[in-house]
């Protein structure tokens, strides 16, 4: 469950995001949509607590994220979410197997163990790349590489996922198949979606739509020539 | 700790090439100082070590440098000779044991050192094969000179001319190899041992030849009186010898003012050591007497400073180098900064992110250590040898 209150958080004068009041609950599986530069991507940062609210509060599971430490946030953030980003963000220098357990290496409440490579390869075989986890990132399609992002945002089971558009470049094919994978672990695991996407095709498959356009404001600071 | 280091290899691993260039640029720049050091060191100890066994070297006036490395190297010496009665003379006073060198001839490339047997004692030199000289025109080779020259006992050698155009003299003579000495990888290798009378006959100083007071013919003889035969240029002058001619092998002239290059004196004690050189410094005739240690250590510091000057060099050189390194990983580090916002975003914390990248720096450099040490090991086993032949 996603709770926000009152948040108020700004780049610059020129921006500015607020939501008054939304609750996102478990399981449900949200879209987020709205024009460019409305916040999309600033929402997800917000509710993954990398960005901190101006005011306000945010609750993940009924914590309030916004009270916790940049390092205690860090630790909430590998456990309870599972992120994928607009543009794959897979380490080149890491096998795919080592992307997918990488979240598992870098935080020390995460224990890695064997047991982990054997789920990281299940991830992969269900997403059908267990015969290329061996491989590295750059001898993958751009699909391949989405669907790796987003085995490695589940290997350690979150309760909620957070992705900014993880279908943006792909083609439909590729598309349908990383969204059948998202749906399938959230309905298995009852875990809640927040998604950022422009593609209108795919906004009836969510349980809910979220038009970002409506708490966010940009001023046009141009040159009044006027 | 293992997740870094295993994050931080797999990174230097996937860029092996740049990985590459660091670690041969870091493991040059700390393995140069170092060769350098052990190469200055070696040599002085393999220099310095001669020099020490050699306690006196007595000479012409002139520079001690010369004449030290001349008799310890076996090097031509450019200086002029004494005189043989020279030897005698130490040997009379009591004061010490005379051990004449003379080093003008060569086999090919390989020094004719002219000596007395006392030489294999007092370098301490074990025979391989044979015995040493016992009569005119026998010599011993060292071990290189025995490979080189491709000579052993029984085989003989002939002594290379001392110029093309040296008519008057240095006549080649063919020597019978009686001994070849065990390597000592010191210059004795290289020597082709002879007694000094034997060098007297290469310089022509001595000589054998057909017996005027028996021949016949008159092509070979000027005049002949009762007392006196003049012989022609037809006499034939003998280029070996043999024990069916060494009895006509004679000197003409005081052999006492036969040329010595040097002289090896051994006092017999630090009294007659003092001694000896007393009497030298006081005399302060043609000769000299040199300590060879001395000698050395003064060459040596000429050549520390500039060991020092190079080594300074090179430190410049490392201090640039880890200025450079450090300038490419922080321009890497800003080249990843996508990757290290990943890295936070998924969870890890920024002591993490910092030994992840501290660790790729101290594993190149460990690397770079690592290769460093083949290399001295590697100059250790071929590099070393390679230096003392240089020195020998």
């Amino acid at each position: 469950m996603i709770s926000c209150r009152d948040i108020r958080f700004s780049y610059s004068a020129e921006f500015s995001l607020e939501i008054d009041h939304l609750d996102i609950g478990k399981g449900q599986r949200v879209a987020i949509t709205g024009p460019s530069g409305c916040g999309k991507t600033t929402f997800i940062k917000l509710m993954a607590g990398i960005l901190r609210p101006d005011t306000g509060k945010i609750f993940l599971d009924g914590l309030d994220i916004t009270s916790y430490s940049h390092t205690d946030l860090q630790d909430l953030r590998i456990v309870k979410t599972g992120l994928v980003f607009q543009e794959f963000e897979l380490l080149d220098y890491l096998s795919v197997i080592d992307n997918v357990t990488l979240p598992l290496r870098l935080n020390p409440i995460l224990k890695y163990e064997r047991k982990h490579s054997s789920r990281a390869q299940e991830l992969l075989n269900s997403v059908g790349l267990g015969n290329k986890s061996k491989r590295y990132p750059g001898h993958l399609s751009q699909g391949e590489r989405q669907r790796v992002a987003v085995c490695r945002s589940v290997i350690t089971s979150p309760g909620i996922l957070l992705y900014d558009e993880p279908t943006a470049n792909l083609d439909a094919k590729n598309r349908d198949a990383i969204l059948k994978i998202i749906f399938d672990y959230c309905q298995t695991h009852s875990a809640t979606l927040v998604m950022v996407t422009h593609d209108r095709e795919i906004v009836s498959a969510f349980d809910r739509q979220i038009d970002l356009s409506k708490y966010s404001f940009t001023i046009n600071s141009g040159t009044d020539e006027s | 700790m293992n997740h870094s280091i295993y994050l931080a290899w797999n990174y230097l691993r996937y860029h092996w090439g740049k990985t590459l260039l660091l670690v041969l640029a870091i493991s040059m720049v700390i393995f140069i100082p170092l060769a350098l050091n052990l190469f200055a060191n070696r040599g002085s100890e393999r220099m310095m070590s001669r020099a020490v066994a050699t306690p006196l070297l007595a000479g012409s006036k002139g520079s001690a440098t010369d004449l030290t490395l001349s008799s310890l190297y076996f090097r031509e010496a450019g200086i002029p000779p004494l005189e043989f009665r020279e030897v005698k003379l130490i040997e009379q006073e009591g004061l010490a044991t005379a051990i004449p060198l003379n080093l003008d001839y060569k086999v090919k490339n390989q020094p004719i050192v002219g000596t007395s047997n006392r030489y294999f004692d007092f370098r301490k030199l074990a025979f391989h094969a044979g015995r040493p000289m016992a009569v005119l025109g026998e010599c011993v080779l060292g071990a290189t000179a025995s490979e080189v020259l491709g000579a052993g006992v029984g085989d003989a050698v002939i002594s290379s001319p001392a110029g093309a155009f040296d008519v008057a003299g240095s006549f080649p003579l063919k020597m019978t190899v009686v001994g070849v000495l065990e390597p000592t990888h010191t210059p004795d290798d290289e020597g082709v041992f002879t007694d000094i009378k034997t060098t007297w006959v290469i310089s022509g100083k001595a000589h054998g030849h057909d017996d005027l007071t028996t021949v016949t013919s008159d092509s070979l003889l000027l005049s002949r009186s009762d007392s006196i035969a003049i012989a022609s240029k037809a006499v034939l002058s003998y280029t070996e010898i043999t024990s069916e001619n060494i009895n006509s092998f004679h000197f003409h002239g005081d052999p006492d003012s036969y040329p010595v290059n040097a002289i090896i004196a051994v006092p017999k004690d630090k009294k007659s050591e003092l001694m000896l050189r007393g009497r030298y410094e006081n005399e302060g005739g043609a000769s000299q007497v040199v300590v060879p240690e001395l000698v050395v250590e003064e060459l040596l510091e000429t050549v520390v400073s500039i060991k020092e000057i190079l080594t300074l060099a090179a430190v410049s050189i490392g201090l640039a180098t880890l200025v450079i390194t450090l300038l490419v990983f922080s321009l890497s580090i800003r080249l990843r900064k996508k990757e290290i916002q990943t890295l936070r975003y998924i969870g890890a914390a920024k002591g993490r992110i910092t030994a992840v990248l501290s660790l790729e720096i101290v594993l190149v450099f460990a690397i770079s250590l690592l290769l460093t040490l083949t290399y001295l090991l590697v100059i250790n086993l071929l590099g070393i040898p390679l230096l003392e032949k240089i020195i020998q």
